[in-house]
């Protein structure tokens, strides 16, 4: 990175962070510390609640996912405006009417203390590991880009996003989180443009949208009713439906960004902003690795992304054999970018024939050039078997390093520290006050002063930050980030909905039944996650559904008892 | 534990700044993003 580069990454980083926590100094009661003191409006609100799920995994591993398989992966977000309808229209005025701190505490009052603490106990475990997660993402672009370890990195990254959460609470999250976004959105906007502009010196931005399609990546929607396919339209509105669904009602993490609205409207009008946007948004970034895609159609990529993956095999005895597959990749890369440019002009001609032979003849080189990268990824486990050689996740950060002007490389590289310092604080935020609020305040010490709970909360958000930066020095482990995440929700979620859902529809269901039925859909969840190849969105939708009829099914069965009330035991 | 009669008055009436009730905006987000899908089929088919 140039001087320019670290001037604005670190300018806007340190910037955003020290803003944050000059601005939220002295909260010293629960209120101010949870819930922002009621004050934010319904902008601040809707860029939170944006911010919090856009993770760096977001901006790393979604354009690497589409320069992979194409932008499907759109179709996840399509039940996301309807799960932000239902938790505007039934979520909201419930916790409002109830003034919870966390979504945690309603349970207890609907039905009982230990249903409050299983609903606490499944979002730490899920949400403590997820945390770790965002926290790995732009640990990796660092440790590539200036040479430090990966663990270091991730420790260091850690800390700086724990000082601000623990010092500010969720007014510091809230605050910094609309800033974090703009610069978020900027300087995709900006990578986007600079990506076309750079593709038109050899191809124009409507002829390479074609190529892109015959290419197989612009499949945007499937209505396959293949239950294996991983990204369909089907899975999308239901099994997305169910995971937006959980997690924007009953996850702390959003469910404390929304709390925090001046009123009920500008807690609604927030949510409302998310579900307009947010579905163009991916598409944009999904369509920005399609971009990038075809840019390395025509400037050769290098075999591999992990440059730390070839570097390995370099420093080895086994270095002449990458050598080898190199020059076969420059080979078919050559091959494969005069098939291209035959397609781009047979598109261009409007003949078929010449078309479906030029599609043809691209899709023999394309196999020809991954045939390659297997082999060379072999080798590479050959040489080092520890090392993980899925490299999707490298493929945006290797672009923006090496083809963007400098200041933009820092901007970018400041996008995606952005992303994940803003998520992991609200997560950090949410474990630490469900942590503090449904487990400490309600089972140990329940009697304290405001101010030994503020400093409690603040010793727990930096235990849960420790806890973090433990998982993400193992996330090499996981395939790619972003369905990493997704998985690990999918299989809680549906869970945490379903007792949720239970309550707010199922009133004559009670603590015991639903308790019970929350233990064995999460068994059965986790048993078909090991055993099945079912796409995992759909773990959403059974867990959720096995929640609400086996809690029926239960409280059947059990002795007869006063139904619970909605003011619940308090 | 008991619901302040105020508060729940407050969420009762509440109504977004622009349109009658929320079942308005509700429909234009759902409507919005049936128009979403129809734009993603149409290309998808386009671009196939």
């Amino acid at each position: 990175m140039s001087l320019l580069d670290v001037a604005v990454l670190f300018g806007t980083l340190l910037g955003i962070a020290a803003y944050g926590i000059w601005k939220t100094r002295g909260s010293r009661d629960l209120e101010g510390y949870f819930r922002g003191d009621h004050t934010m409006k319904w902008g601040t609100i809707g860029l939170s609640v944006m911010a919090t799920q856009a993770s760096a995994i977001t901006f790393l591993s979604t354009p690497g996912l589409a320069y992979e398989q194409g932008m499907a992966f759109v179709q996840n977000y399509l039940g996301l405006p309807i799960a932000l309808v239902i938790v505007s229209a039934v979520f909201i005025p419930i916790y409002y009417r109830f003034g919870v701190y966390t979504a945690y505490e309603y349970l207890e009052r609907r039905f009982d203390l230990k249903t409050r603490q299983l609903g606490a106990f499944l979002f730490l475990i899920q949400r403590g590991l997820a945390a770790g997660i965002t926290i790995y993402a732009p640990s990796i672009i660092l440790s590539t880009l200036i040479g430090w370890s990966l663990d270091f990195t991730i420790f260091l990254m850690g800390i700086v996003v724990v000082v601000y959460t623990v010092s500010g609470g969720t007014r510091a999250v809230s605050l910094t989180q609309k800033h974090q976004m703009a610069v978020i959105l900027v300087g995709m906007v900006a990578a986007f443009v600079l990506i076309v502009s750079d593709l038109s010196r050899e191809i124009s931005f409507p002829r390479a949208l074609e190529v892109a399609g015959k290419m197989g990546r612009l499949e945007v929607i499937n209505f396959s009713l293949d239950y294996s396919t991983r990204y369909t339209f089907w899975s999308g509105i239901f099994g997305g439906l169910f995971l937006a669904l959980s997690y924007f009602g009953t996850d702390q993490s959003q469910v404390g960004r929304y709390l925090s609205g001046e009123s009920v409207t500008q807690s609604r009008l927030g949510l409302m902003f998310n579900a307009v946007l947010k579905v163009p948004m991916q598409f944009f970034i999904l369509l920005t690795g399609v971009m990038v895609f075809l840019f390395y159609q025509f400037v050769e990529p290098p075999i591999l992304f992990k440059q730390s993956a070839l570097e390995a095999v370099r420093l080895s005895s086994r270095a002449p054999e990458l050598r080898d597959l190199e020059a076969r990749y420059s080979d078919a890369f050559r091959d494969k970018r005069e098939a291209v440019h035959l397609l781009a002009a047979a598109l261009k001609s409007g003949d078929e024939a010449a078309v479906t032979a030029a599609q043809a003849g691209v899709q023999g080189l394309e196999r020809r050039a991954e045939e390659v990268r297997a082999l060379a990824k072999r080798l590479v486990v050959e040489v080092d078997p520890k090392m993980e050689v899925k490299d999707s996740d490298y493929v945006f950060l290797t672009f923006i390093l090496h083809h963007l002007p400098r200041g933009v490389v820092g901007l970018l590289i400041a996008v995606i520290f952005c992303a994940s310092m803003s998520s992991t604080s609200s997560e950090l935020n949410a474990l630490g006050s469900t942590s503090t609020v449904d487990l400490y305040r309600r089972l140990l010490r329940p009697r304290e002063s405001e101010h030994h709970y503020v400093v409690v909360s603040k010793a727990l958000t930096a235990l849960w930050g420790a806890v973090a930066i433990a998982f993400a020095l193992t996330a090499s482990l996981v395939e790619n980030l972003i369905e990493a995440v997704n998985i690990l929700g999918s299989l809680f979620y549906g869970t945490i909905l379903g007792i949720f859902l239970t309550a707010f529809l199922l009133r004559r269901v009670r603590g015991s039944a639903v308790f019970m039925a929350a233990i064995l859909a999460e068994a059965t969840v986790i048993g078909l996650y090991f055993t099945t190849d079912i796409g995992y969105l759909w773990y959403n939708l059974i867990g959720c559904g096995m929640v609400l009829a086996l809690g029926v099914a239960i409280q059947s069965l059990l002795p007869g008892a006063p139904f619970a009330s909605e003011a619940g035991q308090g | 534990m008991p619901i302040d009669p105020d508060k729940e008055r407050r969420i009762i009436e509440d109504r977004p700044p622009f349109f009658k009730s929320w079942t308005a905006v509700y429909a234009l987000v759902l409507g919005f993003l049936g128009f979403l899908v129809l734009l993603f089929h149409l290309f998808t088919r386009h671009y196939r």
